[in-house]
């Protein structure tokens, strides 16, 4: 059984990362991570109202947060540990489901948007990695 | 010196509740350190070709350097200890009570190592970043659980962690470039 605290921290960092990916994808064309592909404005602003808010209920809404590890807070490396759990988690999710909201868009692209995450501009990440994983193969 | 500074900035707290309403938010364990590892994520995914490549060792540079920053303050715990302030001495404390070493603040060791990784190619930003992780560390003393030179070794340290971090990737440039163009084959960078 998860710590309620250690709940809404993890809940705190998921929404927020995504929220953060959402306006970093937005902002810089990578169209096949968005949740929203059809209009990344409102995307960006959702996303950004989503971060606000769950900082906002974190720190004002859901109880003293200001404890002690000993009694319910993180110590540090357990924070970073949780952090880096539920940040990855959350980018792997949103991979994920986004490869598979725009594949239709993705399957239709003829352009070819470059390697690694600048890829994501034309196409999903699945199509992306296996296009990747493909060439890897051949050349090796 | 260093008491009869915690004594003066204590002395306000709980005079002017919105100001400690703040400061509570400023010197949590969680704020600073999440708004700071969110923008080492945007980070990751901002910008093209090689800009994108150099936010992207932003964020190796400021992930060592809060390593070894981490590292130092730790090795530092095992041979100085030194009690808070409160301990010692009759003031309000505005925190919990940490029940480890004040001596070197590792929240200002974090909040500097961050900043700093950031600032050696993003200055705006940096300065931001510079600005929290003050803040952050202002926090600590008004609270009474850090005295003024605890915070001043604990940003030193992180400066110099990410300093070093920063030289280990321009010597080592090889390392965080082949290690780059993996993740980039997964599609993770």
């Amino acid at each position: 059984m998860v710590p309620e605290f250690t709940f809404d921290y993890l809940f705190l960092v998921a929404i927020s990362t995504a929220g953060v990916v959402q306006i970093a994808a937005a902002r810089n064309g990578l169209d096949g991570i968005l949740l929203v592909r059809r209009w990344p404005r409102a995307t960006e602003i959702a996303a950004a109202a989503a971060v606000v808010c769950v900082f906002i209920w974190f720190f004002f809404g859901s109880g003293e947060r200001n404890l002690p590890d000993s009694v319910a807070g993180l110590d540090g490396v357990t924070q970073g540990r949780l952090f880096a759990t539920s940040a990855g988690l959350t980018i792997a999710a949103i991979f994920a489901l986004t490869s598979v909201i725009n594949e239709r868009w993705a399957r239709e692209a003829t352009r070819d948007g470059g390697k690694g995450l600048e890829a994501l501009r034309t196409t999903t990440f699945a199509r992306a990695l296996l296009s990747s994983l493909r060439f890897w193969s051949k050349s090796g | 010196m260093d008491a009869a500074i915690v004594e003066w900035l204590n002395a306000a707290v709980g005079k002017f509740g919105p100001f400690d309403r703040v400061m509570e938010l400023l010197m949590s364990d969680y704020f600073v350190p999440v708004l700071g590892s969110l923008l080492l994520i945007a980070l990751w995914f901002w910008g093209r070709g090689v800009q994108l490549y150099q936010n992207q060792l932003t964020t190796v540079a400021a992930i060592s350097g809060l390593g070894f920053a981490n590292l130092a303050v730790s090795l530092l715990n095992v041979h100085v200890s030194r009690l808070r302030p409160f301990a010692e001495h009759d003031i309000l404390i505005a925190f919990y009570e940490p029940t480890d070493s004040s001596f070197p603040s590792n929240a200002a060791a974090t909040g500097f190592a961050m900043a700093t990784a950031v600032f050696v190619k993003h200055r705006p930003l940096g300065l931001i970043c510079y600005a929290l992780a003050f803040l952050w560390a202002f926090g600590r003393v008004y609270a009474g659980v850090h005295y003024p030179t605890d915070v001043l070794a604990g940003a030193a340290i992180g400066i110099v962690a990410s300093i070093l971090a920063w030289t280990l990737i321009w010597a080592l440039r090889i390392i965080p470039r082949v290690i780059l163009a993996v993740f980039r084959r997964l599609i993770l960078a």
